[in-house]
């Protein structure tokens, strides 16, 4: 915001508390910018219900847009100006005209204009529905979503509809998808390397939206480390694999310190941001909540995914209140005045011996079946399963550093520090149990006798004492 | 930085601002409490996030924010408590600067001048509900959290020190609102802990950086003395209060009196306007109707209808989530609420500012003492007048232009000050910054305060308007009109008299 002689006002410059002084110039995004689905960000909290432990962690999706538009841009800069660019044995550079960077900036300004209310914790609830057979995917949304978008005619009157579409498309989980994708962008004379390059440049491990997002949470919620300046990148290329048919990026030895300390940020948040217990209890009860919503009220998920942080909380006030529909589950939504569901047992692989990680998934399915009974005896959302499976993604095999003269190798590969990091995170498995408050004073037995029968003797050895451990060390709880 | 005291800290916070917060146990009960965790859904700089994405901070983080720099200045100043007497000081020092905003409404101010406007409670109203608040609402609180002192604060010899939950309560309330209390300086005063976690915490979130004053060097140089209170004693540490004065300064005209912030409030305060006759507030349609029956009535003794707490209540407690919701439910129904909803996401065509200089008029003798229920019909008198003038023969629901107006600044609270010029010299007695002829600064900032104060005109919707016509008659109106004149208050209460009849009929046929 800012003010010209004339006394008329800018509402384009941006005063972004992480990054610059940023301004948007290009009449396209300013268009963007102006639309009720990219204005619906602002009411919209990047990290879910995080700022229950961690009050400054307020932030917004909308900032997270801005954010990563301006390091997109660092990265553009890097990669193609100042001569840094060094062509690769295919020859084949990234050669951004104009309107294919006008694409990349339209593509990171709009990415993830079709999520849902509370960020991930949306996503999560929607999952809840998936787990009981009705699969329901983000992806399917996002047609539907773009489309509506695209029927503005911003995108239509600048010719970067399909740029952009091909650009942001939802992940292909099989060939079969990647050949129809491919298909999409050879019939509308789309240059699919370069797309992906962008793409790479976008989403990549060292992409805009993760440099952004880690920056981000780090800085508001207080973790020490993740100040993090594009600048340390100089020297990054992006490069062609042959064998895979997908670009990756090449990393100069001296830049592998600055992603060490990045990756380092990601890992203490996701032990103490976003696995943090109270977090994970809080997001279950909001996404029970919201499974409610859709199974026993009749709403229907794309309209509860078109809504914001205020229009969701204040729908489920309504259908969780006396003489409501859902007034026995009311207590799902106390996460509000911070009082949360009983941890009878929490998890983390970390904590746990090597050898009960691969009982996890067997787990998980018993425990589904024991969560549907329990709801049947003790009313719907009377106990909460949570678990957390991570995906073990490849992301990370997409960089490598470049050591003059010699052969590319992988960043895990050279960096010890990063692949323990990486070691740890991908067999970070959460299982939590977690009871309504009222029933917690005395456990029904039926809970009690099903949950050793599942999970054995370590619910002696290990679950409980960890469940009384956090309750000790969390706040929250008191 | 964890500093040990005379009780254990159960837990800590982690904070942008001071990064780890220590928490004792009892604090962390009144931080879980339903009360608290309202502040955390309440932005601290209203609709400012509209315009400054960072801007999301809740009155809750700042809470805490305060409640920390308040043990650090006791700390440093005062020392680490040790007799009863003083640890209870500490404990309620700390409790109060966590609780010196939780009487705030939904959005922060903008709730506050919204009832004001409307003429249902006095000025300062969240200072009474804070009083409501700690005494009923937490009622069941204090037992508990008196019970933790004692059980944190015993040692392997002694017991712990017990405290009665109305001394507990007593003293808190006396630190936040109470004169003569030694502590209440730090509370509510020209340097205190909610200026001073404002100021970098807004910073922070903004990424207005003008705020880089600093806290410790403050802090330092701050003595307390039975005579003077809390005063600054060496230069250093008036040259520290003068940039935290300037960060202050600038903090106003730029984050809160930022247009759009500005512009989204006043846009928001109609729509509610608009919403009373849809029985969406029974209590402010009943209050606002008391009201405009005693200005009907006789203008010039009118007071607003100040309905007491418990009926003002259910719209004081709401949070951002109801206001905002309330908003979007009033504009489903109300085409002219519509109308302005729609400038929320966007900007208006022409927005005009016409500042006191340009007016060449005492504004102190007329605005100085004016409440917001007079500025709110004078907004709507000029609304109307402009409208007039710059698009002839518009409808009367016409709402193409908004006329906002600035509080006029408000006096200062004097806080005390004394220069030494070297270690062994003190000069003079402790006096107001303002009246240290050495220290220009302070006088030139309230100056500076006066000349930003401002009439902001938007055009929302141009379409029909001469331009030129409105920029004419803004200087007409401001300069020759009679509203502005002290002698002629009689014209304007004449105005207001017949606005509030017509407002009367029309909500009384609802």
């Amino acid at each position: 915001m800012g003010l010209n002689v004339e006394g008329t006002m800018e509402t384009t410059i941006f005063a972004d508390p992480i990054g610059r002084r940023f301004k948007l110039e290009n009449p396209l995004i300013k268009g963007i910018y102006a639309t009720r689905e990219i204005q619906r960000l602002k009411f919209i909290r990047q990290l879910g219900l995080v700022p229950l432990k961690y009050p400054g962690a307020m932030h917004s999706k909308f900032e997270h847009c801005i954010g990563r538009l301006e390091i997109v841009r660092e990265l553009v800069d890097l990669l193609t100006g100042g001569g840094n660019f060094i062509a690769d044995e295919t020859n084949d550079k990234l050669d951004l005209q104009d309107n294919d960077r006008l694409a990349l900036e339209v593509a990171t300004f709009m990415k993830g204009f079709e999520t849902g209310p509370y960020n991930m914790v949306f996503d999560n609830a929607v999952e809840r529905l998936n787990r009981v057979g009705e699969i329901v995917k983000r992806a399917d949304n996002f047609e539907d979503t773009f489309s509506k978008f695209s029927g503005k005619n911003l995108l239509v009157d600048h010719n970067v509809i399909d740029s952009v579409r091909s650009i942001i498309r939802p992940r292909e989980k099989n060939d079969k998808e990647m050949a129809a994708a491919r298909k999409y962008m050879r019939d509308r004379g789309l240059d699919f390397r370069k797309i992906e390059k962008i793409r790479l440049l976008l989403f990549g491990p060292l992409g805009a939206a993760r440099l952004d997002f880690i920056k981000r949470d780090a800085s508001y919620t207080g973790v020490p480390i993740g100040r993090f300046s594009t600048h340390y990148l100089r020297g990054l290329q992006i490069r062609w694999n042959k064998e895979l048919d997908k670009p990756y990026f090449a990393l100069p030895v001296n830049a592998v310190p600055m992603v060490e300390s990045l990756y380092a940020s990601r890992f203490i948040m996701y032990f103490n941001v976003y696995y943090a217990p109270e977090i994970r209890v809080a997001e279950s009860m909001l996404g029970a909540a919201i499974y409610l919503l859709i199974k026993q009220a009749n709403q229907r998920v794309e309209g509860l995914r078109n809504l914001n942080d205020f229009q969701l909380t204040s729908l489920l006030r309504t259908y969780f209140s006396k003489g409501e529909k859902l007034e026995d589950a009311e207590s799902l939504v106390g996460y509000e005045s911070a009082t949360l569901f009983e941890p009878i047992f929490f998890l983390r692989t970390d904590i746990l011996h090597p050898y009960y990680r691969g009982t996890l998934k067997k787990w998980a399915t018993e425990l589904d079946e024991f969560e549907k009974q329990a709801w049947e005896q003790h009313g719907p959302g009377s106990i909460l399963v949570d678990y957390r499976i991570p995906r073990t993604s490849l992301m990370e095999k997409m960089i490598s550093v470049r050591a003059d003269g010699e052969e590319d190798v992988q960043l895990e590969d050279y960096s010890p520090a990063i692949r323990e990091m990486l070691k740890k995170e991908n067999t970070l498995h959460i299982l939590g149990v977690y009871i309504k408050p009222s029933l917690a004073q005395s456990l029904p037995r039926d809970i009690s006798e099903g949950l050793k029968d599942i999970l054995g003797k370590v619910i002696k050895e290990r679950g409980r004492e960890t469940s009384n451990q956090i309750k000790r060390e969390s706040s929250i709880w008191r | 930085m964890v500093v040990k005291v005379a009780w254990t800290w159960s837990s800590e916070i982690y904070d942008p601002i001071h990064q780890v917060i220590p928490v004792a146990s009892w604090e962390q009960l009144v931080l879980n409490s339903w009360s608290m965790r309202r502040l955390q859904r309440t932005f601290q700089t209203s609709y400012n996030f509209l315009a400054l994405p960072g801007a999301t901070h809740t009155r809750y983080a700042h809470s805490v924010g305060a409640m920390h720099l308040a043990w650090r200045i006791y700390e440093s100043v005062i020392g680490i408590p040790v007799s009863k007497e003083t640890i209870k000081h500490a404990i309620c020092l700390r409790l109060a600067a966590l609780l010196h905003d939780v009487g705030h409404g939904p959005l922060s101010h903008a709730s506050e001048t919204l009832m004001a406007k409307l003429g249902v409670i006095k000025e300062r109203f969240h200072e009474d509900a804070a009083r409501k608040i700690i005494l009923d609402e937490m009622n069941s609180i204090w037992p508990q959290v008196a019970k933790e002192i004692e059980d944190e604060t015993k040692e392997e010899d002694k017991p712990g020190h017990k405290y009665a939950p109305e001394e507990l309560t007593g003293e808190i309330l006396k630190i936040l609102f109470d004169h003569s209390h030694f502590l209440h300086q730090l509370v509510s005063g020209d340097i205190d802990v909610d200026r001073l976690d404002y100021l970098r915490r807004d910073a922070f979130h903004t990424n207005i950086s003008f705020t880089g004053f600093d806290t410790d060097l403050l802090i330092t140089h701050l003595k307390y003395s039975t005579a003077d209170g809390f005063y600054l004693e060496s230069f250093d540490g008036i040259k520290a209060a003068e940039a935290m004065l300037i960060a202050r300064d600038q903090n106003f005209s730029i984050i809160n009196f930022n247009p759009i912030n500005r512009l989204s409030t006043a846009i928001a305060e109609r729509i509610l306007h608009l919403g009373l006759s849809t029985q969406r507030f029974p209590e402010l349609f009943e209050g606002r109707k008391a009201f405009l029956r005693r200005v009907a009535a006789s203008p010039e003794q009118a007071t607003p209808a100040a309905l007491d707490l418990d009926a003002i209540w259910e719209f004081a407690r709401k949070d951002d989530t109801d206001q905002w919701n309330a908003v979007e439910e009033i504009v489903q129904s109300n085409g002219a609420a519509k109308y302005f909803f729609e400038f929320f996401f966007k900007q208006p065509d022409r927005t005009y500012f016409v500042y006191a200089k340009d007016l060449h008029l005492d504004l102190r003798e007329w605005l100085g003492g004016a409440s917001h229920w007079e500025i709110a019909f004078l907004e709507t008198i000029m609304e109307k007048q402009l409208l007039e003038k710059a698009k002839p023969g518009a409808s009367a629901d016409d709402r193409s232009l908004i006329v906002d107006m600035m509080p006029y600044p408000a006096e200062p609270k004097y806080h005390r000050f004394r220069i030494r010029h070297n270690p062994e010299v003190v000069i003079g007695k402790a006096q107001p910054l303002e009246d240290i002829d050495a220290i220009p600064t302070v006088k030139a900032l309230r100056e500076n305060e006066r000349l930003a104060w401002r009439i902001c005109i938007y055009a929302l919707d141009i379409g029909g308007v001469d331009i030129n016509k409105l920029k004419d008659e803004i200087k007409h109106l401001f300069i020759d009109s009679p509203l502005f004149r002290r002698d002629n208050k009689h014209d304007f209460y004449l105005l207001i008299k017949q606005l509030a009849s017509e407002e009367l009929m029309s909500l009384e046929q609802q």
